[in-house]
């Protein structure tokens, strides 16, 4: 259910934000989580299930010709692989920065991992 | 432990910035990852972009509510109840497909690429300015601006493309901007003008000043003129031979002797494509069924996308024009009218000369100048670079025009002493004049065209046509067809202007302008047509010297042949000669060609090969394969022929064109250029036919295979219509043409017909166009390129002629007005 209303919270966000807001969103999540491990799992996944489920939107209202365009100019053969590259981008940046929110949050209660 | 904890939740922290950082920004040719695969705001933001407004969009500037169809091909016809709210609602309309083409065009013409794309541009930008495109743009449009109705329009058409900026948030910019990393500025006029003389300098930028001095320098004139030939051997002017001049020439002041410039620049300097063409021609109502003049055009360019052209139609109580018009530029540049129709071709005219410059000492404020000092002026160009500081660059301007060449690397001169007109020279520079640089009001010739009635009318709309000069054909709706070979080009004196000339010397000047009624010009020929295909304008008893190169009259003289065959014609006929792909050159040349190599022995590749060429009826089809062996062949002979004497083509010479050579191999196959230099026997056109016979196979067997369906000429070749910034992915690339540069269906590798069309001149117009791309700039719209695959196979679409909306079946929305 937590993770649910993350990634709601951060849906809406990043519908009316820049993308590095996801950055923002995650950190707070990170300070927030209970391990490091959870903000690093989840840090990855809740921005990257948001992109999918914009790109899925995307696709369907006509996006098609767009998607194959650009995968041609990265020199990628199939949309597919145009996605699953962009998902690389709200992985990474979710991973570190929810990872930081709960490396602040140890050093601000003093707690070793 | 607390400090582990600290360095590394720093570390961490740190790496994230940067991370964030480093996709939020573009580096080098990749655009800000982040930013522009975001889902939510990046390029994915632009689906659905292309959708047309719903029944109503509400709009500021307005007098009177505006309609608009679009049609299925998305074309736009505007009706609107003036003058200012056509041209605003144009400007609207074309931002909307084609805003990011518009602005990067004048960005480029203006030398402002660097604030695109950083200090890789620098060079370009410097030599844009240098060449006076900002002057000289400023200067038109100053000029522009004092005439009432030209002002109106061009203010009201950036108006509208204005407030189609306004309407726009980061999201949908167009999808260039996203990966350039840029936003779009404010319209002004100015960028209009620039646009103007961006094309001017495509059409008449290419310069063999150079390159013919370098050849008179190492060569002599006699090599010159044998090569480069004034008036070839064959030529079929636009003005048909004999046509007399009946008018007394402005003399002109001649040198007693030809000044020999040092050729001192290494390479050639950037060039337009020399091959940038066009067709157009005007069947008189004598040669056709309904008895109408049919008139045909087709613009040859280098093909992008998004496309050259943009196709729209225009109506208001003044006027009611169809056509197309280059995105940027207000009214309609090729098109028709309820009376007249016209079309263009480039007028092939030198009109950029080059001139040696001695200055005084090394401030380089005076020149030497009719036997005296004269002054210079400065003007500092600040070229702004993306992430960098500025850098000025001071332009020194003579009486000539802007001193584009005086750096170390560029004239040897620089720097040292040398005595001349006995002066102390201390430094060389060279100095540019341009026809564009005349400031003129050439939106003032499509103003008029477009609302043009007779031929009066469009003989008095192109007094305004100064540069690029223009064969504009003619035809009307009581059955005159004409054509004129205009712009206000200058009275120059036999050969003025073919190598670089003295800078001090006033009979080197350009000394007038050819009069109007002067300008090679028909109407009504006994043969019943007119057409050109920047060929010789005029044969040689025409007084004025206009140009030491037109293009070679292949394709004329084949449009020729075939509207001399033309009886009854309807519009569809006339089209076809559009889509004609003989090659005349071929048909003279293959017979010797084929002789070289009859009576020696031969492989079975070489065998299959020449069977092929033998049957072959010299035109590039689709689906010819003797085509595609005829134009290796053709390419690998020229380049044995030329490349011993003048090493590689368009470095430090051209070589000759290809009528040179096909004259040659006719009449002189024991020419001395046939020898190969770097030999010890004597070649002639046999051994260099057979050499280059057994080159041209081995190399089309490695790169196809034995003959198959890949040596046909539309896969052999194919076109690239590439993006306009040269983007991956956002051309079409190897579109299955047919047709070459020396046939009437001018196709080549990167460029061709950019827009088809003909229009019959009966009391309703009828008409047919077509461009290789489509009317929306966005490359995810299937209107990007939806008319390529149309095109390549000649196809035209009928152009929807109205005079009120509920004619046209289409798309409407009302722009501004009342609910």
């Amino acid at each position: 259910m937590k993770y649910a209303i993350v990634g709601i919270i951060l849906f809406a966000i990043a519908l009316l934000f820049p993308w590095w807001t996801v950055a923002i969103v995650m950190f707070v999540f990170g300070y927030k989580s209970n391990s490091n491990q959870e903000a690093m799992v989840a840090g990855i996944t809740i921005p990257q299930i948001v992109w999918l489920l914009m790109f899925s939107f995307r696709y369907l209202s006509g996006g098609e010709l767009i998607l194959q365009r650009v995968a041609d100019m990265f020199n990628l053969n199939s949309p597919i692989w145009l996605i699953l590259l962009s998902l690389v981008v709200p992985a990474l940046t979710g991973f570190l920065s929810s990872l930081f929110g709960y490396q602040i949050k140890l050093l601000i209660h003093n707690k070793q991992e | 432990m607390v400090a582990y904890q600290l360095t590394r939740t720093i570390l961490i922290g740190i790496i994230t910035i940067m991370v964030v950082y480093l996709m939020n920004t573009k580096l080098d040719n990749i655009p800000p990852l982040g930013k522009f695969l975001d889902p939510f705001h990046g390029y994915l933001a632009l689906v659905g972009s292309d959708e047309l407004p719903q029944n109503k969009l509400d709009i500021n500037g307005l007098t009177n509510a505006v309609e608009v169809v679009w049609d299925e091909h998305r074309i736009p016809h505007i009706f609107a109840q003036n003058d200012k709210d056509l041209y605003f609602v144009q400007g609207y309309i074309m931002a909307m497909d084609r805003l990011w083409q518009m602005e990067f065009q004048t960005h480029a013409a203006g030398g402002r690429m660097s604030e695109i794309v950083g200090e890789k541009a620098i060079k370009y930008d410097k030599f844009q300015r240098r060449i006076g495109m900002r002057s000289s743009a400023q200067a038109q449009l100053e000029l522009t601006m004092q005439d009432t109705e030209i002002a109106m329009m061009a203010t009201t058409f950036s108006d509208g493309v204005n407030a189609y900026i306004k309407s726009l948030n980061s999201d949908n910019y167009p999808i260039e901007y996203k990966i350039l990393n840029y936003s779009p500025e404010e319209w002004t006029p100015l960028k209009t003008c620039l646009l103007l003389k961006s094309m001017a300098f495509t059409l008449t930028g290419r310069s063999t000043d150079l390159v013919y001095t370098r050849m008179l320098n190492n060569f002599g004139l006699d090599v010159v003129e044998e090569l480069f030939p004034v008036f070839p051997s064959f030529y079929d002017p636009i003005i048909p031979k004999g046509t007399p001049f009946d008018f007394t020439p402005i003399s002109l002041n001649k040198p007693d002797s030809l000044y020999i410039a040092q050729a001192d620049r290494e390479k050639i300097p950037y060039q337009p494509d020399e091959r940038n063409g066009s067709n157009n021609w005007a069947v008189s109502g004598s040669r056709t069924k309904s008895g109408a003049p049919i008139l045909a055009n087709d613009p040859h360019l280098g093909l992008t996308l998004p496309s050259i052209w943009y196709a729209m139609h225009l109506v208001t109580p003044t006027q009611n024009t169809i056509g197309v018009t280059i995105p940027g530029a207000p009214g309609i540049i090729s098109g028709f009218n309820h009376h007249i129709s016209w079309g263009e071709t480039n007028g092939n005219d030198d009109v950029m000369d080059w001139y040696d410059i001695v200055f005084k000492d090394a401030s380089k404020s005076e020149y030497w100048y009719d036997n005296q000092w004269q002054k210079t002026t400065f003007i500092i160009e600040e070229i702004k670079i993306r992430d960098e500081d500025s850098i000025l660059d001071t332009v020194i301007y003579t009486h000539h025009g802007p001193v584009v060449w005086e750096e170390v690397d560029q004239t040897l001169a620089m720097g040292k002493f040398s005595l001349k007109n006995n002066v102390r020279q201390v430094s060389v520079g060279r100095a540019l004049r341009w026809l564009a640089h005349t400031p003129a009001n050439e939106m003032r010739t499509f103003y008029e065209l477009n609302r043009a009635k007779n031929y009066e009318d469009f003989t008095k709309a192109l007094r305004h046509f100064t540069c690029p000069g223009q064969n504009f054909v003619y035809a009307d709706r009581e059955g005159n067809v004409a054509i004129w070979h205009t712009g206000n080009n200058p009275t120059k004196w036999e050969k003025q202007g073919m190598f670089i000339s003295d800078g001090s010397d006033p009979r080197y000047d350009w000394q007038g302008t050819i009069p109007h009624n002067q300008k090679p010009h028909i109407k009504n020929p006994e043969r019943g047509f007119v057409s050109s295909a920047n060929q010789h304008p005029t044969d040689e008893t025409y007084p004025y010297f206009l140009a030491e190169f037109f293009w070679p009259s292949f394709r004329g003289h084949r449009i020729n042949e075939r509207l001399s065959d033309i009886q009854d014609a309807n519009i569809f006929e006339v089209l076809s000669v559009q889509m004609d792909n003989t090659n005349i050159m071929a048909r003279w040349v293959t017979p010797h060609l084929i002789s070289a190599i009859n009576n020696i022995e031969l492989n079975e590749s070489k065998s299959q090969v020449l069977d092929n060429i033998k049957s072959w009826d010299y035109s590039f089809d689709h689906t010819s394969i003797g085509g595609t062996i005829f134009q290796h062949w053709f390419d690998n002979l020229e380049t044995m022929v030329w490349s011993d004497d003048f090493g590689l083509d368009d470095e430090q010479y051209i070589w000759p064109y290809s009528n040179k050579l096909a004259e040659l191999i006719q009449h002189e196959p024991q020419s001395k250029w046939f020898d190969i230099k770097t030999t010890e026997e004597v070649e002639t056109f046999v051994d260099v036919a057979q050499s280059t016979f057994a080159q041209t196979v081995e190399e089309l067997v490695n790169e196809f295979g034995e003959i198959n369906e890949s040596w046909q000429w539309q896969n052999a070749r194919g076109t690239d219509i590439r993006h306009l910034a040269k983007i991956p992915g956002l051309g079409e690339i190897g579109v299955p043409t047919a047709g070459g540069s020396l046939v009437p269906n001018a196709t080549g590798k990167y460029f061709g017909p950019s827009w088809r069309y003909a229009v019959e001149m009966t009391d309703t117009p009828k008409a047919y166009g077509i461009y290789p791309g489509g009317q929306s700039g966005y490359p995810g719209s299937k209107y990007y390129d939806n008319m390529v695959d149309d095109w390549s196979i000649g196809k035209s679409y009928p152009l929807k002629f109205a005079t009120n909306p509920t004619e046209i079946n289409g798309h409407h929305v009302q722009f501004g007005g009342a609910q």
